[in-house]
């Protein structure tokens, strides 16, 4: 019987009721897991992963093979000098190529699993759709309906002439 | 993968609760035997199976399912993640792209002009904020704001009978229905119904009458929050304005004293000043210090008599904790004032041999620099023989160097005793400054040290400069100087080189100082003042400095007065009579208070000591000024110049006409330049222009 320490791997139950075996210390990039890990000591049922379901969840845990050997970010790293940079290592773009539909699913399931690197990268990654984007290829972009008039529009447009290099 | 006792693939039906929430994105259907089957195909078969049975839907289906597949690769995220997520996407745009996402829809206006986002962009300019401002702004005006907002919500709802009239406004409802999460446990601020029923119940109290918030614009406040907050969009676009003013060279100008009151003013030139976001302090020659309110632009109190000569360089902190003003003078005393009573606390009769011609004081040190080419340092706490940062290094107290003092051979340090006299400079010493446990300092003999205040050792000399330099500012990093060759130099603390020379004055730069507010690397902004009678601002345009505007003393000085004469009843914006008559309370009561308490010093007996502020009307005994004794002007350049045989030469006609006004100090903050030179008037220059929003913001600014 393995102690606590050694255990190897863990169970992952998705919310279509998949179970993946994964390595702990792949799954131990979630600190919801990592928590939970720590405070029930061993635990040989699959762990229900309430919100993601089978193929979110093998994407996840894509991600997290692949930077299990990332040093853990510092708890009270500037927030700012975090937020200044939107670069996206190549791997990291690669895998976040996905679908709209696919690439909420993934950033809901880092904020949920509390993976907060997978989270800074995908919103990035959307960051990085709408930079330089006019409001009508914005509006496209995300299928959103312009539901200001056309005089309210001008006067808003007109407002942000502030901005504006002198 | 193993197979697990939980796995029910072939079950062909869930009982997971959850599977009900996840329709949000499309899952529908996954669970059946057949979609189970299809699953464990290879994409490409999958895609091949699907496209035949979808080729084979009638045309309005396929339709609608195009359109649909099509719908959902385009979602709008704001609809559908939590809002902290949203807002952190949003955190990562540029400016222009989030003004566009402004357009984008109501519901990405309210997002993309949330003051969070506004306030990191705020601070990514490096621009500063006036925290004290912000943390009272908060505390006293928005509280009072929400309990307006309060009532008039109740009122209207009473009226109404309904909350439909709400909904015409983007309210907490349209933010709270797209969270999809679920989860999302901080709110950024975005209030729930429940807090806001509980406030209610508290404030109905209140009463219509007293509405200080109304003074505020309404810009300043965010306009469709349930609670109030700061508007932080507001306060990034007047700042950005306010830049485009310096740029533009959009300013009103105004001069102290208020041209109702000259006799509030000082009888000679002005050598020094300094100030803050409420005062200005200035030096004259005519051996007095005075304290200004610098709103209204009047004095505060008697001015503060005790050096025997000019006084030629002032710091002050008017902070409850320090509450100090220390002077040096051509009488080569140092005298250390409260600020708030203007009593002499303490006079080191001979500071220096000569004249002091700058000094710098942080929380720990006093350092004075002199004519005698010495710089000192001073200990401005008692320090007891245990203290851990006791000046083991003082080669003052400790002349032979050891690498152990013991305690018992400590001695209580008093305050304000000389630790350290730093040689090394061949001429008057004309400037410098502290940073962190740094001084520079710069010297008639043309060279720019950079020392350890607390070793007391020399750490860097950097020459440059073709004749003696006046002035000097310092950030750790980089040195900017002006100096009797007529140019401003930038110089690089680390390899000693020199980065920029700024060429335009006509004679000795005498004052400068350098901004680093809007740059993430250094300097952006330069102000400088010269002997030739004007200011000038240097811009950095990517790696270069770009001239910008030239100011002109006398011109500005004329326009001030003119100013007040087209308008003699105008009264200068800000604060409220309300405001003014709290800060003289406070002033007072803080007077009493020092009074009565222990007091080295003792004021100057011409001086009665009169904490109140002064009548329009100065006892005649203030201002008859006896003769100045030394230090004329020619001899305080001559300090200056000492290495340079012909000074005065290159010395324009005076522009201003009248009285001459060579430039001694300046300081700028965001919104303005104050000057002082040969008048006796000081000049300011307000790049707020009188804009009203930009007056309102202004006080954001640090």
């Amino acid at each position: 019987m393995a102690t606590p320490s050694t255990q190897a791997t863990v169970k992952l139950q998705s919310n279509d009721n998949v179970v993946i075996e994964v390595e702990r210390a792949i799954a131990e990039r979630s600190v919801l897991i990592k928590n939970m890990l720590e405070d029930c000591g061993e635990v040989t049922d699959a762990i229900p992963i309430s919100n993601v379901n089978e193929s979110i969840l093998r994407k996840v845990i894509e991600w997290c093979e692949h930077h299990k050997n990332d040093p853990v970010a510092a708890e009270n790293e500037n927030d700012d000098s975090r937020k200044k940079t939107t670069d996206i290592d190549e791997w990291d773009q690669k895998f976040m190529n996905v679908d709209q539909e696919m690439l909420f699913e993934i950033i809901l399931a880092a904020n949920f699993l509390d993976i907060k690197p997978l989270l800074d990268t995908g919103c990035k990654t959307v960051a990085n759709m709408i930079k330089g984007k006019s409001p009508e290829e914005i509006r496209k972009l995300f299928n959103i309906q312009n539901d200001f008039t056309p005089e309210e529009e001008e006067q808003i447009r007109r407002e942000n002439e502030w901005a504006e290099d002198r | 993968m193993q197979p697990d006792t939980v796995f029910r693939m072939d079950e062909g039906y869930s009982e997971s609760p959850n599977v009900e929430e996840d329709t949000s994105f499309a899952r529908q259907g996954s669970d059946t035997a057949f979609s189970n089957w299809l699953m464990q195909l290879p994409p490409r078969f999958r895609e091949d199976f699907l496209f035949n049975q979808v080729k084979m839907l009638p045309y309005t289906q396929k339709a609608s399912l195009i359109r649909k597949l099509v719908d959902s690769q385009h979602i709008d995220f704001i609809q559908h993640l939590p809002v902290e997520i949203s807002l952190q996407i949003l955190s990562y745009i540029d400016l222009p792209t989030l003004l566009n996402a402004a357009v984008v829809s109501k519901t990405w206006r309210r997002f993309a002009l949330e003051p969070h986002l506004w306030r990191r962009l705020f601070i990514r300019e490096n621009w500063v904020i006036n925290q004290q401002e912000v943390e009272w702004f908060e505390r006293e005006v928005l509280p009072q704001k929400a309990a307006e907002q309060e009532q008039k919500r109740l009122a209207s709802e009473e009226y109404d009978g309904s909350r439909v009239a709400k909904k015409m406004k983007w309210t907490d409802e349209d933010l709270d229905t797209p969270m999809v999460g679920g989860e999302s446990s901080s709110n950024h601020g975005w209030d729930k119904e429940s807090e806001r029923r509980e406030e209610s119940q508290s404030v109905t109290v209140f009463s219509e009458g007293r509405t200080a918030t109304n003074e505020y614009a309404p810009s300043l406040i965010t306009a469709n929050d349930r609670r109030p907050r700061l508007n932080w969009y507001f306060l990034y676009k007047m700042r950005k304005l306010l830049e485009d003013n310096w740029k533009l060279s959009n300013y009103t100008t105004f001069m102290i004293p208020h041209p109702d009151h000259y006799k509030e003013g000082h009888s000679d030139s002005i050598y020094t000043l300094q100030f803050s976001s409420r005062y200005l302090v200035s030096g004259s020659k005519d051996r007095t210090i005075r304290i200004w309110d610098l709103r209204t632009r009047r004095l505060l109190q008697a001015p503060l008599e005790g050096h025997h000569g000019s006084v030629l360089c002032v710091q002050f902190d008017e902070s409850e904790d320090e509450d100090v003003i220390i002077s040096g003078s051509s009488d080569a005393s140092v005298i250390v004032w409260r600020f708030s009573t203007g009593e002499l606390i303490k006079r080191i009769p001979s500071a220096h041999k000569e004249s002091v011609l700058n000094l710098k004081f942080t929380k720990e040190y006093l350092v004075t620099c002199s004519k005698d080419r010495m710089i000192k340092v001073w200990n401005r706490q008692r320090i007891l023989p245990n203290d851990p940062n006791y000046p083991v290094d003082s080669k003052v107290l400790y002349p032979q160097k050891r690498l152990h003092i013991p305690i018992e051979e400590r001695r209580v340090i008093e305050p304000y005793t000389c630790l350290q006299v730093l040689r090394g400079h061949v001429a008057a010493v004309n400037a410098i400054q502290i940073h962190g446990d740094e001084i520079a300092s710069g010297s008639g003999d043309r060279i720019l040290k950079v020392w350890n205040i607390k070793t007391g050792e020399c750490l860097r000399s950097l020459p440059g400069h073709d004749k003696g330099i006046a002035c000097v500012q310092y950030d750790g990093e980089t040195i900017v100087s002006g100096s009797s060759d007529q140019t401003v130099r930038v110089f690089s603390r680390t390899n000693g080189a020199e980065s920029a020379q700024l060429i335009g004055h006509g004679d000795l730069v005498r004052t400068v100082q350098a901004s680093t507010q809007g740059n993430q690397d250094g300097p952006s902004k330069i102000v400088s003042g010269s002997y030739d009678e004007t200011i000038r601002i240097w811009r950095k345009v990517g790696k270069d400095w770009a001239p910008g505007a030239t100011l002109i003393f006398g011109r500005a000085l004329a326009q001030a007065r003119e100013r007040a004469l087209l308008a003699p009843t105008r009264q200068p914006p800000l604060p409220s009579v309300e405001q003014q008559n709290e800060i003289l309370a406070a002033l007072s009561r803080r007077a009493m208070n020092t009074t009565n308490s222990q007091s080295n010093g003792s004021r100057s007996a011409s001086n009665p000591l009169s904490p109140s502020p002064i009548p329009d009307v100065l006892p005649s005994t203030s201002t008859v000024i006896p003769a100045p004794v030394q230090a004329t002007l020619e001899q305080e350049a001559a300090a200056i110049a000492t290495q340079q045989t012909n000074s005065v030469a290159a010395a324009p006609a005076p522009i201003g006409g009248g009285r001459a006004c060579r430039v001694f100090k300046l300081q700028f903050d965001p919104r303005m330049i104050v000057c002082c030179s040969q008048d006796t008037k000081m000049v300011g220059w307000d790049f707020a222009n009188d804009e009203p929003d930009l007056l309102e913001a202004s006080r954001f600014f640090k």
